[in-house]
């Protein structure tokens, strides 16, 4: 279940502010294009993100009854290391662009391990830290505009997203700012299907870019659901990173 | 853009927003904001089960190339899947009509399933559908494709060549007639419906079966029949069986061989390994199972054995193995099997436990030795042919009438079930209520069920048709109580779900409905008849006898003229109120003695309407609340009044914003405006004394409400489905502030009930997955506020104060628009434990003390402020004193542990400072270092263990302290002596450990550090408190409770073998 919280945590960066008249017309649905462009514009814009080179997360993961202390790190291309702590000891899973790999100290063998499969292509996904939204047509994407629905009581568009591997992903943008306040996707993990579900809230702004500082997941593995809160305290952007970070350690 | 113009850019789309939200907020204040369904989202329903008992299934399929996909239709508990053949099961329909006829898998496609609404087993508790609906990813969402008023459902096929064709057997309205009806078909996957078989509005499709080799060749009984309060006709001349060769565009009566005369239910269903040999029940005078070998041309009549022709309108299940067309399965009151053909019959396997009442099949077809089998008690599965059979736990699709509770703690719920005795469970559980906490209290069909005022031990449970007991639960021993009819006089009616009422003040006083009202005051020991005949005593309204048509059917489920519902006041033992089932509404205001009909003062309710509940009010003795239900005359309206004089005169408060007709009205016990309204579509609340009307949605389905209580003590609103068991609402205090006003506000806090720290929890067991848990409350205190917009911007959460004002909890709230509930676990962050490479059991901080805590809610730039009070497990023995000394030992551990921490951290840091130099000297420099460090390295050892995991038996000073901690947290009374003397032992060890670390912190760390000064490097500089603590507080972590913890590491697959 340590995968499915990697899918949730794209949302944090995937997401921000825009309030566009196009998208408010109620009288006509704007274009998948128009909401989309509005939907970066909103993260402090396109280009403001591609050149982002790197971000750094930290806060408070709650799961269950447990909660732990996580940072996520992100440095471009496609590089990502998530790492909580329980009582102070260190659950890493890190991506350096070609190889996954995960290390918890007080399991089996506690020394870093090789992804192989479906997480490590979870992995890969999830270097893409601009989201299935951003530069989609570039990536691949096929995204189209599934709907209006309220989603918690909020008026939202409702986007399907069919990533260039297959996945399929939802997305929801407040019809007032455009700001995704729901996401919902499914994948594989070990060759079982998880679904997570997640709530977007509490955003603020960082260095001109809007992120959400709480996601409240629901994720779904078979029947059986699992609640999970995300509560951020800090984002950094562009601080030096070093690749050793993420690389696998030897 | 630059920086600051992306800036500029956000205020001015900001400004922009607020400006917009501000407009709204007062357009929605203009238009005064009423009640609706998500200002009660945060107000969480609880289930509590039973799935020990489970409930009537309907329908059941499974997947013909997947057999792990098992799709449950419930006679009122919605749809459930199971994805892995059956160990778990997930409701998939919570959002519509609760009643299931039928639910079927396209053969073509697994991920497409059809539901048909409204149940076909017309018995007399029967719930109502509203159409069919399909989903094609699984279940996951579910789309109504149309037939809204055919009412029931008995059957779905979808041509196993074409998934658009689909064909619907419509049994139709029960207690009207109606032209939706009979055999409808889609040629476009339901967008579309034709109805291609049809004989009149009083006859329907009762059963449908599709030829395996030619999805042209159909079958189709039809069935006229008829509801009514008082009576069920089953038979008439619209009845026969009938095939299509051509899908459906025509239709011929089969006739020869089976039964001439008015003919009643008819099942019907093919051999699928000899498409040629087909079955059909025929309900008649002679009710018997009939085959054809000729696909219908000629029947014979094959079998009349009595579990064929038992109760035909309930038991029309025949269904065929898929490889052994002579092998033929007959549900009813047990299933019985014929291996020739139908010649003759022999009960599947004995002494299996199997609850009786059968009524779904399902075989595999590639392993037909597995069997599903759905029956009024749930789900079973055969893996041996319907010999031997396990029963599936894991549905609480529980059917109750009735629901009340006692003063226990926690407090227990009491009910009677369809078909299912009655039983008492937990409201709670500390591995969550179990099916194995609940108890029989009851036979039958249960009804009511409570314990005595006066003896928790005293139960009083009846069964259909006025059976009462009383029982004493310490011996399990029952005593007949019911009245009877003086000699000679005329025979008691009593109603099939008896009314039996106790006395809201007086322990012992029962009252008891059958034309009568019949009183005790001594538990039942003897009754005083203290009302003349309340009913119309109309003779056309007691034909129970002859109820049933061509198969008499006499099980008291048709007595009518009876008393349904009987209240006392709770402010005035002498003021009574009455109602019949026939229409009738009387007041007595003198015990008894005299009673005024106030029946013709309802102007919009039909003469004769079932009365459903009278709720006396507890706010004001003239006040009562009446629902009437007339569901059962075809009147599908929602009736409820009220009266402030007696019964004089009475206003109507439902409005069009309710749907579904009303079995229970329930006036709140504190605020006079709140009521609570129970329907045949789910649980509906109106803060206003009934002006308007909002469903409670938050994981309550659309689901029949039969009853509804409210607990005295713990303010909990405890909701009786009919199909889903309990549900439990915890503390309806926020609600009851929810004014109109507090609605039109932006924010604003409302008050909760006391936070109980809840002592002990679950003892180490491992059930497996197949079992229903019922959820437990969440050991918190609560706090609650409203909002009128869902909170998007800025922060939102908790800050929780200790009495010298210093925070000691900071929370994530939920953003949600309306009540919104935050869980405070009434603990400190869990303590901080040094790195090492194994876990103990400290994940949860110690429990704070009991008392009063302010709090501050933080909304962006806004503030509330308020406190919650915190109170002991009032169960608990341990004193106060006792609590204390717990308490302060608890923070004793915590400070220590966060001494042990720093400490690690700072010998830990030091030692990598002088292994760091060292690397960067030479000489004896670097070997001074390297020794200082192995110094530092062999106290770190001291410390906490740095190599071996679980079961390594490795063990350090962290690793005795994290152990004593969670015995010493785990505990809520006053630790024992071997414990205080333990404490003192990690004392001294870790003060041996602060000297040793000081030590190595002057004279040696002086000395290397003067040779980095001679090589000019920078010194050792040890890590500080101040700057260490000053780290913690970037990265700390939240609160939590106890519970679940091991699941939830379990979970994330860092299991241990434990935790506190």
């Amino acid at each position: 279940m340590i995968s499915a919280l990697r899918g949730v945590l794209l949302l944090l960066v995937g997401s921000s502010l825009w309030a566009a008249d196009a998208a408010n017309d109620n009288a006509k649905a704007p274009s998948v294009a128009e909401l989309v462009a509005g939907y970066q514009q909103a993260r402090g814009g396109a280009q403001a993100w591609r050149d982002l080179s790197t971000l750094r997360m930290t806060g408070v993961m709650q799961m269950g009854e447990v909660s732990a202390p996580m940072s996520l790190e992100y440095k471009r291309p496609g590089k990502v290391r998530l790492q909580f702590r329980v009582q102070d000891m260190p659950v890493v899973q890190a991506y350096d662009g070609e190889r996954g790999w995960s290390a918890a100290p007080f399991v089996e063998s506690g020394l870093p391990t090789l992804m192989f499969g479906d997480e490590l292509a979870e992995m890969r996904e999830m270097g893409d830290f601009d989201g299935a939204l951003a530069d989609y047509a570039l990536k691949g994407n096929e995204v189209t505009l599934d709907g209006e629905e309220a989603v918690a009581d909020t008026p939202s568009w409702r986007l399907k997203v069919v990533k260039a591997g297959g996945a399929e992903e939802m997305w929801w943008l407040a019809k007032d700012s455009l700001l995704p306040i729901r996401t919902a996707s499914k994948r594989l993990s070990g060759g079982v299907e998880i679904g997570v579900a997640s709530l977007l809230a509490d955003y603020r702004a960082v260095d001109g870019l809007l992120f959400p500082f709480s996601v409240s997941n629901t994720i779904q593995r078979g029947e059986g659901t699992l609640e999970q809160i995300i509560v951020l305290e800090r984002i950094e952007l562009g601080m030096p990173l070093d690749d050793k970070r993420f690389a696998f350690p030897r | 853009m630059s920086p600051a113009a992306l800036q500029t850019t956000h205020r001015v789309l900001t400004g922009g927003l607020m400006i917009a939200a501000l407009a709204i907020g007062q357009c929605v204040v203009a238009a005064e904001t009423v009640l609706d369904s998500d200002h009660m989202g945060g107000l969480r329903a609880r289930a509590i089960g039973p799935a020990t008992m489970s409930g009537r299934i309907a329908s059941v399929d499974a997947s013909a190339t997947d057999p792990l996909k098992i799709y449950v239709g419930a006679a009122s508990g919605g749809v459930w899947r199971s994805l892995d053949g059956g160990v778990t099961f997930k409701s998939v329909f919570d959002e519509h009509a609760q009643s299931i006829g039928a639910v079927r898998i396209d053969p073509n496609d697994d991920q497409v399933i059809w539901v048909g609404t409204g149940e076909s087993w017309v018995r007399n508790s029967v719930g109502s559908g509203d159409g069919v609906y399909v989903s094609r990813n699984g279940g996951d969402e579910f789309k109504r494709v149309g037939l809204e008023q055919t009412e029931r459902v008995a059957e779905l096929l979808v041509s196993p060549h074409d998934s658009n064709t689909v064909y619907v057997c419509a049994t139709g309205a029960a207690w009207r007639a109606n032209p939706e009806r009979g055999v409808y078909r889609s040629r476009d996957g339901g967008q579309s419906w034709d109805k291609v078989l049809y004989v009149d509005e009083d006859t329907g499709c009762s059963d449908l079966a599709m030829d395996a080799a030619n999805p042209n060749v159909l079958y189709a009984g039809m069935w006229t029949y008829r509801r009514y309060p008082d009576f069920f006709y089953s038979g008439g001349p619209g009845s026969a069986l009938y095939r299509s060769f051509d899908g459906g565009d025509t239709w011929v009566e089969l006739s020869a061989g089976l039964p001439e005369g008015d003919k009643g239910r008819i099942a019907v269903t093919v051999a699928p390994s000899k498409p040629q040999v087909v079955y059909a029940l025929v309900e008649a005078e002679h009710t018997a199972l009939y085959r054809s070998d000729d696909m219908g041309k000629q029947f014979q009549e094959v079998n009349s054995s009595n579990n064929v022709q038992l109760r035909p309108f309930y038991f029309g299940e025949i269904k065929v193995d898929p490889v052994d067309h002579q092998r033929v399965y007959k549900a009813g009151f047990t299933t019985t099997i014929s291996e020739d053909g139908g010649e003759t019959f022999s009960p599947m396997g004995f002494g299996s436990g199997v609850h009786p009442d059968h009524h779904a099949l399902w075989i595999d077809p590639r392993n037909p030795k597995k069997v599903l089998l759905g029956t009024d008690g749930g789900l079973y599965i055969s893996f041996d042919g319907a010999n031997n059979w396990r029963f599936v736990g894991a549905l609480p699709i529980s059917q109750f009438y009735h629901a009340a509770a006692d003063m226990q703690r926690p407090y227990n719920v009491y009910g009677g079930l369809q078909d299912n005795g009655s039983w008492v469970g937990p409201s709670r559980g500390a591995a969550g209520v179990r099916n194995r906490d609940w108890s029989s209290v009851g036979f039958g069909d249960g009804f009511w069920s409570f314990p005595d005022h006066d003896d928790v031990n005293i139960v009083y449970s009846e069964y259909q048709g006025g059976q009462l007991m009383r029982i004493d639960r310490r011996l399990n021993e029952l005593k007949r109580i019911a009245p009877v009819a003086d000699e000679g006089a005329e025979k008691l009616r009593f109603n099939w779900n008896t009314p039996l009422v106790q006395s809201p003040t007086r322990g012992g006083v029962l009252y008891y409905g059958s034309q009568y009202v019949h009183r005790t005051t001594d538990r039942g020991e003897s009754w005083q008849r203290i009302s003349p005949d309340l009913t119309t005593d109309d003779p056309k309204r007691q034909r129970q006898a002859e109820s049933g048509g061509l198969s008499i059917d006499n099980s008291t489920a048709e007595n009518n003229a009876t008393i349904y519902t009987i209240a006392e006041s709770p402010l005035d033992s002498n003021l009574l109120w009455v109602g019949s089932d026939d229409g009738r509404v009387h007041v007595s205001r003198d015990g008894g003695a005299n009673w005024t009909d106030l029946s013709k003062r309802f102007a919009d309710v039909p003469a004769g309407t079932w009365v459903s509940r009278v709720d006396a009010s507890p706010h004001a003795a003239g006040t009562a609340l009446i629902s009437f239900d007339g569901h059962r005359s075809g009147d599908f309206s929602t009736y409820v009044y009220r009266t402030d004089d007696y019964g004089q005169s009475w206003r109507r408060l439902t409005t069009d914003q309710v749907e579904g007709y009303a079995w229970v009205i329930r006036q709140d016990l504190v605020n006079p405006d709140l009521l609570f309204l129970g329907t045949e579509f789910g649980l509906w609340v109106s803060i206003d004394g009934g002006a308007n009307w909002a469903r409670f949605k938050e994981n309550l389905p659309k689901v029949a409400v039969h009853d509804i209580a409210i607990h005295p003590r713990e303010h909990d609103l405890i909701v009786a489905t009919h199909g889903r068991g309990i549900y439990i609402i915890d503390d309806l205090t926020p609600l009851r502030a929810l004014s109109n006003e507090v609605l039109a506000s932006k924010f604003t806090l409302l008050p909760t009930r006391p936070g109980e720290m809840v002592s002990g929890g679950a003892l180490q067991e491992f059930i497996g997955d197949d079992e229903f848990v019922g959820e437990s409350p969440a050991e918190a205190a609560t706090i609650a506020f409203y909002q009128n917009r869902r909170h998007l911007f800025g922060d939102l959460k908790l800050r929780v104060f200790d009495a010298e004002d210093k925070q000691i909890a900071e929370l994530p709230v939920d953003k949600r628009r309306g009540i919104v509930r935050v869980e405070w676990p009434m603990r400190l962050k869990p303590p901080k434990f040094p790195p090492s490479t194994q876990l103990v059991p400290g994940f949860v901080g110690p429990r704070v003390a009991e008392g009063e805590y302010r709090f501050e809610l933080v909304k962006a730039k806004q503030t509330l402020t308020g406190t919650v009070q915190l109170l002991p497990d009032s169960r608990a023995s341990h004193s106060a004193e006792d609590r204390a000394a717990q308490q302060q030992l608890s923070m004793a551990l915590y400070k220590e542990l966060a001494d042990l921490t720093f400490l690690s951290a700072q010998v830990s840091d030091l030692h990598d400072q002088a292994i760091a130099r060292a690397e960067a000297s030479s000489g004896g420099t670097a070997k001074s270092l390297r020794r200082y460090a192995d110094s530092l390295a062999q106290l770190s050892g001291r410390l906490a263990v740095s190599e071996g995991g679980l079961l390594s038996g490795a063990e350090q000073l962290r690793e005795r302290y994290g152990n004593y901690y969670g015995e010493i947290v785990g505990y809520d009374g006053r630790p024992t002596q071997t414990q205080f003397e333990r404490h003192q032992q990690l004392q001294a060890e870790l003060a041996q450990g602060q000297a040793d670390a000081a030590a190595l912190l002057e004279q040696p760390l002086s000395d290397v550090n003067a040779r980095l000064s001679g090589q000019s490097l920078e010194p050792l500089v040890p890590l500080q408190r101040e700057a260490w603590e000053a780290e913690q507080s970037k990265s700390g972590s939240s609160a939590t409770s106890v519970r679940n913890v091991q699941r939830s590491l379990w979970t994330w697959g860092l299991g241990m073998s434990r935790v506190n």
